[in-house]
């Protein structure tokens, strides 16, 4: 049932790793088997998308850096936190930092394959959402900074009056760089904007519209 | 006024009255009635109209929803806590409604009322139906989980 489908499991513990590995084959998943989370995110940027299972053994700390490292280069990989008998707080902060989930090890595998099955089953829109998160940075790269000012100010609702004013410019000039956004943006809409500008991280302008 | 739901008290009042403007706390637990797929919208409608409402009537506390089920713990004058209880338990979006606990409060966990979490955590679901299994001896371990979300969520703020 997990046919096609790439688990990577970080684990120091190398004995649990193997026969976790094996088991998860049993599957029906391809595994890739890491002995520490900065082993997967040095080759991450490399890899195909995948459900990531991140063992955090005793002393290892809380795990939550390797987390973020590892979804900030692949916001699209589902991570599974293990650990032995985590507390609260721990799964807590694993789920706040972004893992999907927090097992506890040794866990049976009812319920590894229930975590699974969620990870797989969002795993699709991740990826679309990583890709247009890629587009939008591609197609931010074409604006001036100057552009990148007015886009702000126009996805934080103020009028190009306003723009004006506030950056000091003539109202024609705001209008023609609005223009030229539009136009490399490929877009003809504010709705359109305001998504690319989500997705592209230009936050709207801190200063208030009013 | 007609209860439209049964509710099922598995936590017998607790030692302080209930009545007047004195600290009064409710943990309940209801199962979702919509469809998955809906779900998720009901649950920011429930978080819009729920934060202004709180606030009015001075509730602070925490929601929870793990796909199947509301989890809520809900704190403040006892009159309050008496309104939005019935306002609950009219309201169809959820059904087996289970109180944990209820009654009197020394002291109030949280200062504000949020969304503690709303995914589909196994982690979590477990410790709600760990609620169900083992009853009241994990009233305390729900309260310190939505109060974990709550204090990091807190934390992250930039």
């Amino acid at each position: 049932m997990f046919k096609n489908r790439v688990a990577y499991i970080v684990d120091s513990d190398a004995s649990y790793r193997r026969r976790f590995a094996l088991a998860l084959r049993h599957q029906g998943l391809e595994t890739r088997a890491f002995s520490g989370g900065g082993d997967l995110i040095e080759e991450a940027s490399y890899l195909p998308a995948g459900c990531v299972l991140l063992a955090v053994r005793a002393g290892e700390g809380d795990g939550l850096e390797t987390i973020r490292a590892l979804l900030a280069q692949r916001s699209d990989m589902p991570v599974i936190v293990m650990r032995v008998d985590p507390t609260i707080r721990e799964a807590v902060q694993a789920l706040r930092a972004g893992a999907v989930d927090c097992l506890a090890i040794p866990c049976p595998m009812a319920k590894v394959r229930l975590a699974l099955d969620y990870a797989y089953e969002i795993l699709p829109a991740k990826v679309a959402h990583q890709q247009f998160i890629g587009e939008a940075a591609a197609l931010r790269a074409h604006l001036t900074p100057r552009e990148e000012d007015v886009l702000k100010r126009i996805v934080a609702g103020m009028t190009n009056r306003q723009i004006a004013h506030d950056l000091e410019i003539g109202v024609r000039t705001v209008e023609m760089h609005r223009g030229n956004i539009m136009q490399k943006l490929r877009m003809d809409n504010l709705v359109a904007l305001i998504r690319f500008a989500t997705l592209a991280g230009i936050a709207g302008s801190d200063e208030d519209a009013a | 006024m007609k209860m439209l739901h049964e509710e099922r008290i598995v936590h017998p009042m607790t030692q302080l009255p209930l009545q007047g403007t004195g600290l009064a706390g409710w943990l309940y637990a209801s199962r979702c009635a919509l469809p998955s797929a809906w779900a998720q919208r009901a649950v920011d409608d429930i978080v819009a109209k729920s934060v202004p409402r709180n606030a009015a009537l001075d509730v602070t506390g925490a929601l929870l929803f793990t796909g199947a089920r509301f989890v809520q713990f809900l704190e403040g004058p006892a009159e309050s806590i008496v309104a939005i209880r019935q306002n609950i338990l009219a309201d169809r979006r959820h059904h087996d409604i289970v109180t944990f606990l209820s009654g009197g409060r020394a002291e109030r966990v949280f200062s504000n009322w949020s969304l503690a979490y709303a995914g589909p955590s196994l982690f979590v679901a477990d410790k709600v139906e760990n609620l169900f299994h083992i009853g009241i001896r994990h009233t305390a371990e729900i309260i310190d989980l939505l109060e974990q979300f709550v204090i990091i969520s807190e934390a992250n703020k930039p």
